[in-house]
């Protein structure tokens, strides 16, 4: 027995009104009538870029620690070395940090996505296709899943795993998969009794294929807005998590660990906290505003 | 009613034994405990001696099943720290979690109510942007930067508020502001989502156009019918509140659960990890359950069978 709030929302959003993605001149004008789609993105734009132009952008070794240029404040010329962000108090360059840190917190939270995506709707759509015992199976485990905050699950894990990349992507992508599995599963569930299913299997195609096409086709859209919102909480989770110390690990910065550090020297400067934040702030801020689009326009009854 | 209520309160026994199995797993996927506990001293035949009387040398399924067994009665052993009970340490924390996801998700919903009623209400106007602008504002800020600015802002420039430690009223308004935040942020955009199904309805027309007040049809017709997906929220934000409370706790020195629970993963006391997990995720199913129950009150269209 599912929770009754679990249904409403799964049932509102497995109907099959999702529109056609394909349709590239609606999509386009779609996106530009919409301001704050088109201010996320290049908001993202430009902090992909940042992420990837590194080293011409940021002035020195994010790690290189320099005593004698310690808590400068932003905008500061030191030997030649012009330190826009300000440095820490161990006299590294903020903005260089801040430039590896996109580069984290773009990679956690894009490829913890797609794995807790793909995850998700493969065991969605084999659980629903399958039915009995193993469905009650995995939906349990689901129940399960959700039972935990979130938060405390990554915590406990990462405490076992110890901190790490490969680990950080792993454990937030994996205890993702429950929200996709749902959602596929019940649009498998729909469909499977469907008349034109039960024609075509009549005619001999297999069932696998059929709903592969039909209910991925179906449910693609929401899964794609339900994976962009979750690139934004995924990018605050693992942020939440650095700030704990149990992140990717001491020698990477992450927006996350730079917060953590700043807490100590809160007073000695202001721009310890700001750009750190502000990096965290804008990132997720851009992606939600093109999931809000996103889900406009593909997926109206989410609104 | 009551054979739903059975079903569901089964339903729960089966996702706790499961979280408790997790718990279980996690702590033995650490390995063998005997070293975190054993003075290091000890000789190599004192060790293998201590590990056979503590059971550890046992196969895996006859420890859970062991493990149940005093779960069951609240019984996690002892802190490896501080050595005394862990059930007991947990308990004495719940409190301090509970006043601040409490106040919290008082503070979330006297906030959004009225928020999103006039958003929904002035739709596509710039007061309605305005309070989605700010909800999504709410949704991306993380946590704890937002806490340390109000740490910066309220208790170390302006010398308002005490910025850590719980007290009186003061103490709690900063974690409160600081852990309600995101929930705020979504809530607005779910009351006034909520507001916008039911003010479509053909029943409030009516209403209107029997000439009643239009406060009178948005308060007491609209409002009452946008409830339920708001109290579906509501209970499950109790559960992301107390995960949140991990953070905000920390930034506070916030004397809860979520404090306790982060001092013991970074001391390796598994005790007590084991102990605060089950008990978050008791509060966690028990409220789920209640949500459900709500459900069938506030709507009774929903009829379990």
């Amino acid at each position: 027995m599912q929770r009754a709030g679990g249904d409403y929302r799964e049932k509102s959003m497995s109907a099959s009104a999702t529109r056609p993605i394909a349709a590239h001149g609606l999509v386009a004008r779609s996106f530009r009538r919409s301001p704050g789609a088109v201010i996320g993105l290049l908001l993202l734009l430009l902090i992909v870029a940042t992420a990837l132009a590194g080293s011409w952008i940021a002035p020195g070794s994010p790690n290189a620690v320099r005593v004698e240029a310690r808590l400068l404040p932003p905008l500061t010329l030191q030997d030649g070395v012009m330190h826009w962000f300000g440095t820490d108090p161990l006299g590294r360059d903020i903005l260089s940090r801040i430039v590896v840190g996109a580069r984290i917190s773009l990679l956690v939270g894009f490829t913890a996505v797609l794995v807790g995506g793909t995850l998700g709707t493969a065991i969605g759509l084999v659980s629903g296709y399958a039915g009995g015992r193993l469905d009650r199976f995995v939906m349990r485990i689901g129940d399960m899943q959700l039972a935990f905050p979130f938060i405390l699950l990554a915590l406990a894990v990462m405490a076992v795993l110890g901190p790490g990349l490969r680990n950080i992507i792993g454990v937030l992508g994996i205890s993702s998969w429950v929200t996709y599995a749902r959602v596929v599963r019940a649009e498998v569930l729909s469909i499977k009794e469907r008349e034109f299913v039960l024609a075509a299997r009549a005619l001999g195609a297999p069932l696998p294929r059929l709903l592969v096409t039909h209910v991925l086709t179906n449910v693609i859209g929401t899964i794609i807005v339900l994976a962009t919102f979750s690139v934004a909480s995924t990018i605050l989770a693992e942020a939440g998590l650095s700030f704990l110390g149990l992140g990717v690990g001491a020698s990477t910065p992450t927006w996350g660990a730079m917060l953590s550090d700043a807490r100590d020297y809160m007073t000695d400067g202001w721009w310890l906290t700001a750009f750190p934040g502000f990096a965290i702030l804008l990132t997720v801020l851009a992606v939600n505003l093109i999931g809000d689009w996103a889900r406009d326009y593909l997926d109206p009854r989410l609104r | 009613m009551l054979p739903y209520l059975a079903r569901r309160l089964l339903d729960c026994l089966t996702v706790l034994v499961g979280v408790s199995f997790i718990a279980f797993a996690l702590l033995f996927l650490t390995g063998d405990p005997t070293y975190l506990l054993v003075p290091e001293n000890f000789s190599r035949a004192q060790i293998a001696e201590f590990r056979h009387l503590a059971g550890f040398d046992r196969p895996w399924y006859i420890q859970y099943a062991d493990f149940l067994r005093h779960a069951a009665v609240g019984d996690f052993g002892l802190s490896l720290r501080s050595h005394l009970p862990a059930m007991p340490l947990v308990a004495e924390r719940l409190p301090a979690t509970f006043e601040l996801a409490v106040a919290a998700m008082a503070l979330s919903l006297i906030v959004t109510l009225p928020l999103g009623v006039v958003a929904a209400t002035h739709r596509r106007t710039l007061i309605d942007s305005a309070c989605m602008a700010g909800g999504l504002l709410g949704q991306s800020t993380p946590t704890f930067w937002l806490g340390l600015l109000l740490i910066l802002t309220f208790g170390v420039d302006l010398r308002w508020l005490p910025v850590s430690g719980r007290g009186g009223l003061a103490h709690l308004i900063l974690p409160t502001v600081t852990l309600a935040m995101y929930t705020m942020g979504r809530n607005a955009r779910v009351v006034r989502a909520s507001m916008l199904d039911v003010l479509a309805n053909e029943y409030l027309r009516t209403a209107q156009a029997k000439g009643l007040p239009r406060v009178s049809v948005i308060y007491r017709h609209a409002l009452r019918n946008a409830l339920l997906p708001i109290v579906t929220v509501a209970g499950l934000d109790f559960g992301v509140l107390l995960g949140g409370a991990i953070i905000t706790e920390t930034v506070f020195a916030w004397p809860g659960l979520g404090r306790l629970i982060v001092n013991a993963i970074y001391e390796k006391d598994f005790p007590i990890v084991e102990a605060a997990v089950i008990t978050i995720a008791t509060v966690f199913v028990t409220l789920n359950l209640l949500v459900d129950v709500a459900y069938a009150y506030l709507d009774p269209r929903i009829r379990y069978s």
